[in-house]
């Protein structure tokens, strides 16, 4: 490669890394119970929890760990990156754009596939067991569960203290 | 003069790409960018249009697809499964198999999904396991009597774990598929279509569902997709403190037991043997996990008579 190709490579790699910079403010937090920790770490005391859509503001970064503050209340954490997106999401779950609003609207506001295609498919399919799904989804682990299990385990605890780093 | 430009459009083309493959917002990135002037080299405004407009037709597939998208083709698909298969309800079961799951979906490089991870064993004599798009994860009692202890049924789920994190179900969906449902979402002032593009969107679930439950159940992902799963699962194995080579022990049982004419595993994945070949060199250096022993005991008396 050429001494110019390298130096427009490298100008262009800048440039591109500079602008994503740039656009690093803010995140949405993009699962519906988004954990804010204490520490960043995967076992990490839960100091708040984030809806979807809601946005917060980035203050720091360590791996794949982001320090956040939620814009509605200032509240302040460690959150996942694969639990934010860096765009804007409009419609929320449950949220509904209007009373005149007809059902395709809905639909395209909540982004294509959604509750209410879900009810479509649901009606027109045979053999789905849409009922046994809502009692996976109510399995939940609790803090205390999980900590006892993993010391009775001999497993890793990140709690707390330095990151898993991997 | 003209070659150079081209290369600066190549430069900037590929980077979008990278961005895209990382899950980043091309158009993002180029935001804000008008014209760019890059030595001697000056792309206008037109020309950076239409990089934005390549990068975002390039865009418009699996990785486009919304949390919330991803979800409700996560439920179908759980639907879809559950509707063939039922679940084991017994409540220490499901909650010892939830907390293994756990332990390694919160050190994966995906902790939380937007309906989180949640794991279930099917009555299912075949060696079977699947996971849906989103974090449903399914473990079948045939697959569970390859498994000799705890770690070897933590391997099974860091390999699902895997497959979820890393998209490979949506993945499955064929991109056509997804333009359409993006073209429908994107048309203005469909107020009085009545319930047509609703029934069109529900028609294109519907045969999305179908790709990616064809894959799971009939002919499985490519090798590529296996091997990622496998290397994925090895890093949760070890940041958890499971020992890897639960996996390599897993994958020998498996081969054991594989019917090579069955309509399970051995339909729907590579060879074990090759698989362990490919996972060899990955391997952490030896050293044992502590606490096998308790978690053997705990696995054999909650899942052993299962």
């Amino acid at each position: 490669m050429g001494m110019r190709k390298k130096i427009i490579l490298l100008l262009a790699l800048s440039l591109v890394a500079a602008t994503a910079l740039a656009g690093q403010g803010w995140r949405s937090v993009a699962v519906q119970k988004g954990a804010v920790r204490l520490s960043p770490m995967p076992f990490g005391k839960i100091v708040a929890t984030l809806g979807y859509g809601e946005r917060v503001d980035i203050l720091e970064e360590q791996g794949l760990w982001l320090k956040v503050r939620e814009q509605k209340q200032g509240r302040e954490g460690w959150m996942h990156s694969a639990s934010l997106i860096a765009k804007a999401i409009t419609l929320k779950p449950g949220e509904r754009v209007g009373a005149g609003a007809s059902e395709d609207e809905l639909a395209l506001g909540g982004k294509g596939f959604n509750a209410q295609v879900e009810a479509e498919y649901k009606a027109k399919g045979k053999n789905l067991d849409y009922a046994s799904v809502d009692w996976m989804e109510r399995i939940e682990v609790s803090p205390e569960a999980m900590r006892e299990f993993l010391a009775k385990g001999g497993l890793q605890n990140y709690e707390g203290g330095d990151s898993h780093g991997k | 003069m003209e070659n150079k430009r081209s290369l600066v459009v190549a430069v900037l083309l590929s980077l979008g790409c990278a961005m895209l493959v990382s899950g980043c917002e091309t158009t993002n990135v180029l935001d804000g960018v008008g014209a760019i002037q890059l030595g001697n080299f000056r792309l206008n405004e037109s020309q950076v249009g239409a990089i934005k407009k390549t990068a975002q037709a390039m865009g418009k597939a699996f990785s486009d697809v919304t949390p919330e998208q991803e979800y409700y083709v996560g439920r179908a698909v759980g639907a879809t499964l559950l509707g063939k298969y039922r679940p084991l309800t017994e409540s220490r079961s499901v909650q010892y198999l939830n907390l293994v799951g756990q332990s390694l979906a919160r050190v994966s490089d995906m902790p939380e999904t937007y309906g989180g991870y949640h794991f279930v064993l099917l009555e299912d004599e075949g060696i079977n396991a699947f996971a849906a798009p989103g974090g449903l994860i399914f473990v079948s009692r045939g697959l569970l009597r390859c498994c000799q202890d705890e770690d070897t049924l933590a391997a099974v789920l860091a390999h699902e774990i895997a497959h979820v994190q890393l998209k490979h179900g949506l993945q499955a969906i064929k991109t056509s598929r997804l333009t359409s449902a993006f073209s429908i979402m994107a048309t203005e002032g469909v107020k009085q279509a009545g319930g047509g593009q609703l029934a069109q969107l529900t028609g294109i679930f519907e045969d999305s569902i179908h790709d990616v439950t064809a894959t799971l159940v009939n002919n499985g992902y490519s090798r590529a997709f296996e091997r990622e799963a496998d290397a994925a699962a090895l890093l949760m194995l070890d940041r958890a403190g499971y020992d890897q080579r639960a996996l390599v022990a897993l994958l020998g049982e498996m081969k054991r037991r594989l019917n090579p004419q069955g309509l399970d595993f051995a339909k729907t994945h590579p060879d074990p043997a090759d698989r362990i070949a490919e996972l060899e060199p990955l391997l952490a250096e030896t050293k044992s996990p502590s606490g096998m022993a308790q978690r053997q005991q705990r696995f054999k008396s909650i899942l052993g008579s299962i």
